[in-house]
Formats: structure tokens, sequence, C-alpha cells
């Protein structure tokens, strides 16, 4: 394995990929709570990947780039309405193709330079608990 | 009237309204440059006009609300991805429910606290220059 990051974030992810795989469209279009539905939450997860991928591809073009800190309690509730508007089928293809992205490009990552991101406080390249969370908050939902 | 910004906020927005009301769905859908698209433009658009709708909302909570502000290039591509999965008639409804809810909140700010805030540098309180800057670009995309 790559890195001590690459194993637990798949795992994690081809747990969470599984259960959405296995949802039909009427439960991924149901609602969590008063603002956020399965699919709006797949959709989440997607996009947090898909920065981590931004923020680990500027990091490893210049060694001395640093991402600011992240406005995750403003950009959440900001993307939210447009997370709502995606069909469901396309939530999850996102999902997939997010994550299998950002895997790729942890795997891609020595054990130093992997461990030198995570501890810039800035970049999180351990997805895992982001994808537990989610899963285990969809699995109650349907419990 | 409330503030130096309501006036273009709201003329910009008309205008856009305007524009949009003359676009096919084969015309939302067409390609821009570097994977945009002219419904991914708007999403864009939607999706900082929500941001400054809740940077007003904290601040009108509690004024001393900050943050850390936010990687412009790193959000838009990382978000673009899921802009362009976005169908394109959500797209033109969420960047007007968008823009209407902006311009609701910052019409309700007095001068002296608009401009207070614009000294702090963390939003636009004038969306209407990053409004007419994409409308401008669409524009000429159907020249």
């Amino acid at each position: 394995m790559p890195n001590s990051f690459s194993e637990p974030n798949r795992t994690a992810f081809v747990e969470l990929r599984r259960y959405a795989e296995g949802l039909p469209d009427d439960q991924l279009t149901q609602s969590i709570d008063d603002e956020w539905s399965v699919s709006a939450l797949l959709a989440h997860v997607a996009f947090w990947d898909r920065r981590t991928v931004v923020c680990v591809d500027g990091m490893l073009r210049d060694s001395g780039y640093l991402p600011l800190r992240t406005e995750v309690d403003v950009i959440n509730p900001a993307m939210l309405p447009q997370w709502r508007r995606l069909e469901p089928n396309s939530s999850l293809e996102e999902l997939i193709e997010a994550g299998e992205l950002f895997l790729r490009t942890v795997d891609s990552l020595d054990e130093e330079t992997a461990q030198r991101i995570q501890s810039s406080g800035v970049v999180n390249v351990r997805r895992w608990k982001h994808y537990q969370e989610h899963l285990e908050q969809i699995r109650h939902h349907f419990a | 009237m409330a503030n130096s910004f309501d006036e273009r906020n709201k003329q910009s927005l008309e205008d856009l309204r305007s524009f949009l009301g003359r676009l096919s769905d084969d015309q939302l859908q067409q390609p821009i440059e570097d994977g945009w698209t002219v419904s991914a433009a708007l999403c864009h658009v939607a999706f900082w006009d929500r941001r400054a709708a809740q940077y007003v909302s904290r601040m009108l909570r509690d004024e001393n609300f900050r943050s850390s502000g936010e990687n412009v290039h790193i959000v838009n591509d990382a978000l673009l991805h899921q802009w362009r999965r976005i169908p394109a008639r959500q797209a033109v409804a969420e960047v007007l429910e968008a823009g209407e809810e902006a311009n609701g909140l910052i019409a309700g700010i007095d001068e002296e606290t608009a401009q207070r805030w614009l000294a702090l540098q963390m939003f636009a309180l004038d969306r209407s220059e990053h409004r007419v800057e994409h409308l401008e670009e669409l524009k000429s995309t159907f020249a």
C-alpha cells in the first residue's frame, strides 16, 4: 500500500459506495431532515473529495503552496440548494467519480508526502471519517 | 434606497433573468471553454450569490462572525464537475432564486452597516459585478 491513508480510505469508500449503489431512486431522493436528502449528502461527500484532490494537486505542483483553511460552515449551506437539484443518479455517479479520483490521488503519494499534506492542517487526506459519518447517518435514517 | 448596492443588484438580476428567458435548452447546455457550459456558469454565479447570502445572514445574527476566506479557484475547480451535472433548467431556477435571496438580504442592510462590512473584505455586497461579468461572457458566446 502506497501510504498509511490508502487502505482505510478505500475500505470506507467502498462500503459507502456499495451501500449507496444498493439504494433505489426513491430512497436516494428521501429527505433525511428538513434540509438534506440522501442524494444531497452523496453530492456533499463528493465535493469535499474533489476539493481535497484540487488542493493536493496544487501542493504537489508547488511545495510552498498552502491553501486557505476552508469555510465549511459557509460552503455547505451555500451549496445545499444545488445539491438538492441534482438527479439522484447524478449524485451517485459524482460520488463514485470523485471518490475514485481521490483514492487514486492519495495512492500516488508516498508516506512522507501524505503525512506532510495531512500535517499542514488545511487539507484532510484522511477522508474515511467523512465516509463513515455519512454512511452511518444514511443507514440510521433507513433503520 | 436601503444602500448603494441595492439598485445595481436588482438591475443585474433582472438583466440576467431577461437574457436567460431567451435561451433554449440547447443553448443552456452549450460549451463555453475549459470544460464550462452556459448552465455551469449559471450555477457558479448562483453559488457565489448563496455564499454572500450566508455571510449576510450570519453577520446579521452576529456581527463578529468571521471566516477564513475561501480559495476561489479551488472551490470553482472542485464544483465544476457538479455544476456540469445539474440539469440546465434547474441551473436557471437556481441562479434566479440565489440572486433573489442575496438581493433580498443585502437590501435589508443600511448604508453604514454595508460600508462597515465592505471594509472587512470578506465578501462582495455588490453582486452585480459578478453577474454582469458572466452575463457579458454568455452574451458574447451567442453574439
